[in-house]
């Protein structure tokens, strides 16, 4: 199913992808390689069409054409076409994702809502005669300490600060145990403090998974140390350690020297 | 929801340790069952506290609209459907019921045709349509109240939700799906009775159907349906398919993208509300005596929501508590002043759209909970002291 030579240890492979909305292109031949374990930052003026790359990765829009491979965990090679599968699906054979928007479940507790997003079976079935066992309860109570929220566990999602949101969303992904993780823009609205602290724990989560985070502030993406892609109208325009990008004449005319 | 605490007893009551105001709401509900049942079959008529039949049947009415207002809360209070239509699946638990009685009747009939019914025989037709063949059997009607409306919210709801029909888009074709239907009853030829319905039921498994004691068990069984309805609901809203329906209600997207099938889940829970709903129709159908399509009718569902929005939209037994203050309200002001009903009825969901967004449970429920918290203090020592 491979026709081109990609990488042993990739995990998801974009290739040339297109989409457009009334004749917009919002993905213009898109092509990205993602290794497994890497941690990447995609960067992009609005409209360069991050946030569409993400709904292709995670079934929400169909492209028009181009293939999006992604290598299952049981699997040797990537060679899942992910166009093909719905949101559920996708999430399933482990790609998370976190909205730029954080999206908690207001009327659930912090404890509930790591709850539902933790590993298992989803079938409604499943779920109705569902039983928390020990180890499940011990994953639980890491992420809380990982997220910083231990002492909120029974308060209501509404009554997080919107810092405190962001963090519940990574912890949810992160119970989902994905494979690969897609962060919209986990610093926005956050403090300087708390900025840094998310990039610490991206990095941490980047050490056993797959990142891909999106992101316009540049002192976070320096804090990720990381490498860098720089999107623009729908098509990778240049790629390589911040620093490279930065210093990229088509990126600063596009993008950064704006 | 703590879930590390090892909890003895049976199933119902781990169902209902987390649950003080269903706790109370069962116990008043059962206490308040069965002491009308010995007002009105133990002690005499010229007491004063007699409860009369009339009465009885009343309250078993307001028990039937309860359960289907639980029904409702299930998927709006929990999942965020905001179905109009309801009424449909009452109406059709209430049909199916409503052919049994019908031939129940037999020869008893102004016609006297032992096979078919009355308005069977005044449209001149020879022969029983395929449709009512069976329902002689109490146990095909009793199958069919909750096949008929389980099998049309799975039909719809599966049309629906996997085309991600939501929000006011669903809400309205579930209005159009019990006017469709309404018309449809209302057409003679359908064969169920046209606008006349189907009515001048005799008796049911051989117990006439005016008799005190007949009454007195269908408002029992009524009871008993709701309770049984309750603890259902509840078991499903409080299990982690529950919270995931409440993640579908608050961020479906989230729902999705957390790997559930947010689709199964709404089909799951509208389908189990149906046959709620269809299993209350059936009740209230020998108690009232009559089924015809007005029961179709948009404003009954509409009707309905308001009792869920009055009572408190996702707390099972506050959508129950304004079914039946909803419906004293009507039956009282119907009587008083007829006129005034509606706007009544319609100043009551304005005053609970802007100041009760949670409906009467969320005006008690904070009172109850500050005034135990003063009060109980020394009582949680107790326990602490002796656990």
């Amino acid at each position: 199913m491979v026709d081109k030579h990609i990488p042993d240890d990739t995990l998801l492979y974009l290739d040339s992808v297109n989409v457009s909305f009334d004749g917009f292109k919002a993905l213009n031949d898109l092509s990205l390689l993602v290794r497994k374990g890497e941690l990447r930052a995609m960067i992009g003026p609005n409209g360069a069409g991050k946030s569409t790359m993400m709904d292709v990765i995670t079934g929400k829009t169909r492209p028009d054409n181009g293939r999006v491979l992604y290598r299952q965990s049981t699997q040797a090679e990537a060679s899942t076409d992910l166009t093909t599968y719905d949101e559920a699906a996708v999430a399933n054979m482990g790609i998370g994702r976190k909205f730029q928007k954080p999206s908690v479940i207001e009327s659930l507790t912090v404890w509930e809502n790591l709850e539902i997003a933790l590993v298992g079976r989803r079938s409604p079935f499943a779920s109705l005669f569902h039983q928390l066992d020990d180890a499940g309860e011990v994953k639980i109570a890491d992420t809380l300490m990982l997220i910083h929220l231990a002492d909120r566990r029974d308060d209501l999602g509404e009554n997080l600060s919107h810092g405190q949101k962001q963090w519940l969303e990574i912890g949810m992904l992160l119970l989902q145990e994905p494979e690969l993780l897609l962060v919209d823009e986990p610093a926005a609205g956050m403090t300087d403090e708390e900025t840094f602290r998310t990039a610490d724990l991206l990095k941490d989560i980047a050490r056993e998974r797959s990142v891909v985070v999106v992101e316009h502030d540049m002192e976070f993406i320096r804090a990720l140390d990381c490498r860098v892609t720089v999107l623009h109208e729908g098509h990778v325009l240049a790629e390589g350690s911040l620093d490279h990008v930065q210093q990229d004449q088509r990126v600063i005319d596009v993008y950064l020297g704006r | 929801m703590n879930s590390t605490q090892t909890i003895k007893g049976g199933p119902v009551t781990r169902l209902l340790l987390n649950d003080r105001g269903g706790r109370w709401f069962l116990g008043c509900l059962a206490v308040g069952t069965l002491s009308v049942l010995v007002l009105n079959l133990l002690v005499p008529a010229s007491s004063p506290l007699h409860v009369s039949t009339y009465m009885v049947t009343l309250l078993g009415k307001y028990l039937c609209y309860g359960l289907l207002a639980l029904a409702l809360d299930l998927v709006w209070g929990y999942c965020g459907i905001l179905s109009l239509g309801h009424g449909a699946f009452f109406a059709l638990g209430g049909y199916a019921m409503g052919m049994y009685l019908m031939r129940q009747i037999g020869d008893r009939g102004v016609y006297g045709n032992p096979e078919l019914p009355d308005f069977m025989v005044f449209l001149n037709w020879q022969e029983l349509p395929w449709y009512w063949q069976g329902f002689d059997q109490f146990w095909l009607a009793a199958v069919m109240v909750m096949l008929a409306p389980g099998l049309l919210a799975f039909l719809f709801g599966w049309l629906a939700f996997r085309s991600r029909v939501t929000g006011v888009y669903l809400s309205i074709i579930t209005q159009a799906l019990t006017y469709a239907l309404m018309l449809m009853f209302f057409q003679n030829d359908f064969g169920f009775g046209g606008n006349n319905g189907l009515t001048d039921f005799k008796d049911i498994l051989g117990y006439d159907l005016q008799a005190d004691g007949t009454r007195a068990v269908l408002f029992l069984l009524s009871s008993v349906a709701l309770i049984v309805g309750y603890l259902l609901c509840h078991g499903l809203v409080s299990s982690r398919y529950g919270r995931v329906l409440v993640a579908v209600r608050d961020a479906e997207s989230r729902a999705r993208f957390l790997g559930y099938r947010v689709e199964h889940f709404k089909l799951v829970a509208f389908v189990i509300s149906a046959v709620l709903a269809g299993i209350a129709g059936a009740l209230y159908v020998p108690q009232v005596g009559i089924i015809n399509p007005g029961e179709f009718s948009p404003i009954y569902s509409i009707e309905l929501v308001i009792w869920v929005a009055i009572g408190g939209r996702g707390s099972l037994y506050g959508a129950v508590i304004g079914a039946l203050l909803v419906n004293y309200a009507k039956t009282w002001f119907t009587g008083a002043f007829p006129e005034v009903w509606l706007f009544a009825l319609g100043a009551l969901f304005v005053v609970s759209t802007l100041w009760l967004p949670k409906g009467i449970v969320g005006i008690v429920e904070p009172l109850i909970n500050k005034f135990k918290q003063r009060k109980s203090e020394p009582v949680m020592q107790e326990v602490v002291d002796h656990g």
